[in-house]
């Protein structure tokens, strides 16, 4: 962490600041937040459009590593936006992801009693 | 002379036998992590109380593994294959020679049968006795206990039929809105709050679920959920001859999902008389229960009325509240009792002054409905001051893992009164830098500014009424973002052509002090030698 003075707009700004890989960390005026940093920024642009990755609306991901508990709703079943579809543990606590559209479910990757990584893909749905 | 010439000290630690000397204590085995095995180790230190760290696999490279005079790896990373298993904490303890173990809060530390595996190992165990523990622990026979002192409690199920459809009638039967909760742990794990007969078996079996997963059990009982009440605690002590005293109370309502963000001490809702009152129902219950060490009645006050909740028989989260008003070392204490070297502090010698905060530090997005955060930390910085106390489980470079408690550390101020307190809580906030991971601070400055807070007169609906959903996110400024753009070069060690204050200074100051670095060294490995 370094404590870094800079001339913005003619005034000295002073905050502190640490970077981690891609990320920029800075603490200025009693806030603290983050960015991706600019010069990785457009490696990691022109990387994805070659690898031709795009993440659909219609995905769902885990958001944090943990264990699938149940499975609320099958595959072909019509869903609501908010409908929980299943549920999952991680730290203890009992996570429920719900249906972020309107739609059909068209896919489910996961079992109950599976490990999932941040981000894994659990179950897709096409809008309708 | 007169007493007008003598100064009430209250001096009772000095009543504590050997006084002069070490405990009788050589060695002392943490079965815990994080924090609190920090603040075991500093009270272990300062008795001169060699310390062993009993730790997992995910929990090397943290600040008590590094402080810890000895360390054993007592498992992987998921807490039932460590933290949770009784005999490998206790050969773990034997394997390194240790008398005593303190088991911290959380795990096992309410665990009758780990209480029990240590005394059978011929270990001291720093807390109450294993049938204290058993019969205080298990939320279902206190609450009969509590009965019988003729102390109120909460209407509801604690029988034994936990068939669902016998758990829904019952809890038709008490009246909506009911909670359900875990029978052998709390923490806020395994509860559940029912508002209608349409989502109770849901819920319920999904607090079975969680409860069997926490604490080794799916038993849970039902009660009445009281809708605008204040959660309130007594610190009480008892020493080894088995009389107890109280150390006064804790507010600790601001919580969500039932698990604590917030605490202070003391209440700013508590009349003396409620407090009187209270403090006896807390003290008679912990005599009548043969207790000793440290230990927390607790009760919900609604309408002046007030009601038992549960007895933890465990050091809190959040004593040191109650240690800054009070001037006392809760922790000291309970190792000195273990070793029955500690006669209690006199009551009236307990005089509370001032005001104490803690807020909880969890590592999660505030701006994503709390969702947790892990990573590696890189830059952590603690505004010291006086009245600011931190404890801390993780130093800069350390990885925050997903396997345990979002808590990373607890952020503790101490003022003259409760506004003084809150002003300088959100000072402390502001100027408090952790890089790597998201922090809810940002939340906790938003709760500590509320009016309701600001007031004294939040109730336990508190978050769900004013902080339902994540903080809005707000996008980052135009200043944030320049200053971003324009500390990266200097972060990634590239030196910058230009005339920019900040760079400059930057490499001023290193070479600068590089130089000054040089010449000391040089003055001084010609004169330095041992004396």
């Amino acid at each position: 962490m370094k404590k870094i003075a800079l001339e913005i707009d003619g005034k000295l700004v002073t905050g502190s600041a640490a970077i981690n890989e891609s990320e920029i960390w800075v603490h200025l005026n009693g806030e603290t937040y983050t960015v991706e940093a600019v010069d990785t920024k457009l490696s990691n642009q022109r990387r994805r459009k070659q690898a031709n990755v795009k993440i659909k609306s219609g995905d769902l991901v885990a958001p944090m590593p943990g264990k699938i508990i149940k499975l609320s709703a099958s595959i072909g079943e019509s869903v609501k936006e908010g409908q929980t579809l299943l549920v999952m543990e991680a730290m203890k606590m009992e996570y429920t992801i719900k249906a972020t559209m309107n739609g059909k479910l068209i896919a489910i990757l996961v079992n109950p009693g599976d490990q999932v990584a941040l981000g894994q893909n659990l179950i897709h749905i096409e809008p309708t | 002379m007169g007493k007008e010439n003598q100064l009430n000290r209250g001096n009772d630690f000095l009543r504590t036998k050997g006084s002069s000397r070490n405990s009788s204590i050589e060695k002392l085995a943490i079965a815990n992590r994080g924090e609190v095995a920090v603040r075991i180790i500093l009270a272990c230190n300062e008795l001169g109380i060699k310390t062993v760290l009993l730790h997992s696999e995910a929990d090397v490279a943290t600040r008590a593994w590094r402080m810890a005079d000895e360390k054993v790896c007592i498992g992987p990373a998921q807490t039932n294959e460590s933290y949770l298993k009784i005999d490998s904490n206790v050969q773990g303890a034997l394997s390194m020679g240790a008398q005593a173990i303190h088991p911290g809060f959380g795990f096992l530390s309410e665990n009758a049968d780990f209480a029990q595996a240590c005394l059978d190992a011929g270990l001291i165990f720093v807390g109450p006795k294993p049938a204290t523990i058993r019969a205080l622990g298990d939320k279902i026979s206190a609450k009969k206990l509590i009965e019988n002192a003729k102390v109120p409690t909460v209407p509801g199920y604690m029988g034994g039929d936990q068939s669902l459809g016998n758990l829904i009638a019952e809890a038709e039967k008490i009246g909506f809105p009911v909670i359900v909760k875990a029978a052998a742990g709390g923490g806020g794990r395994g509860m559940k709050v029912i508002r209608s007969k349409s989502e109770a078996e849901e819920l319920i079996s999904s607090a079975q679920r969680e409860a069997k997963s926490a604490f080794g059990s799916s038993v849970v009982f039902l009660e009445k959920y009281l809708d605008h009440a204040k959660h309130i605690e007594f610190q009480i002590f008892g020493d080894f001859t088995g009389k107890c005293i109280s150390l006064f109370e804790r507010e600790c309502t601001i919580q969500r999902r039932h698990q604590k963000i917030i605490e202070e001490a003391l209440s700013p809702s508590l009349t003396d008389e409620l407090r009187i009152k209270m403090s006896r129902a807390a003290v008679s219950l912990a005599e009548a229960a043969g207790y000793n060490g440290a230990g927390t009645v607790e009760f919900l006050l609604q309408d002046e009325e007030f009601y038992f909740l549960e007895m933890n028989t465990r050091l809190q989260v959040e004593h040191p509240v109650t240690e800054l008003v009070l001037g006392v070392d809760l922790v000291k204490a309970q190792i000195l009792t273990a070793a029955k070297e500690f006669v209690l502090w006199n009551q009236e010698s307990l005089v509370p002054r001032g005001h104490s905060i803690e807020c909880r530090m969890y590592a999660e997005d505030p701006y994503n409905g709390g969702l947790p955060s892990t990573g590696k930390l890189v830059g952590l910085e603690w505004p010291e001051g006086p009245g600011r106390r931190f404890e801390v489980g993780f130093e800069s470079g350390d990885e925050v893992t997903p396997y345990y408690d979002p808590m990373i550390a607890k952020i503790i101020v101490w003022d003259e009164d409760r506004p003084r307190a809150i002003r300088k809580m959100l000072r402390v906030l502001d100027e408090t830098i952790v890089f790597g991971v998201r922090t809810n601070i940002p939340y906790l400055k938003a709760i500590l500014s509320h009016s309701e807070f600001v007031h004294g007169s939040m109730t336990t609906q508190f978050i769900q009424t004013h902080f339902p959903d994540a903080l809005s996110p707000r996008s980052l400024t135009d200043l944030q973002k320049t200053y971003a753009e324009k500390a990266t070069p200097i972060l990634r060690g590239i030196k910058r052509v230009g005339t920019e204050l900040g760079a400059d200074s930057e490499n001023y100051l290193n070479s600068d002090l590089l130089s000054l670095q040089k010449t000391w060294s040089q003055s001084w490995s010609g004169s330095w030698r041992n004396v």
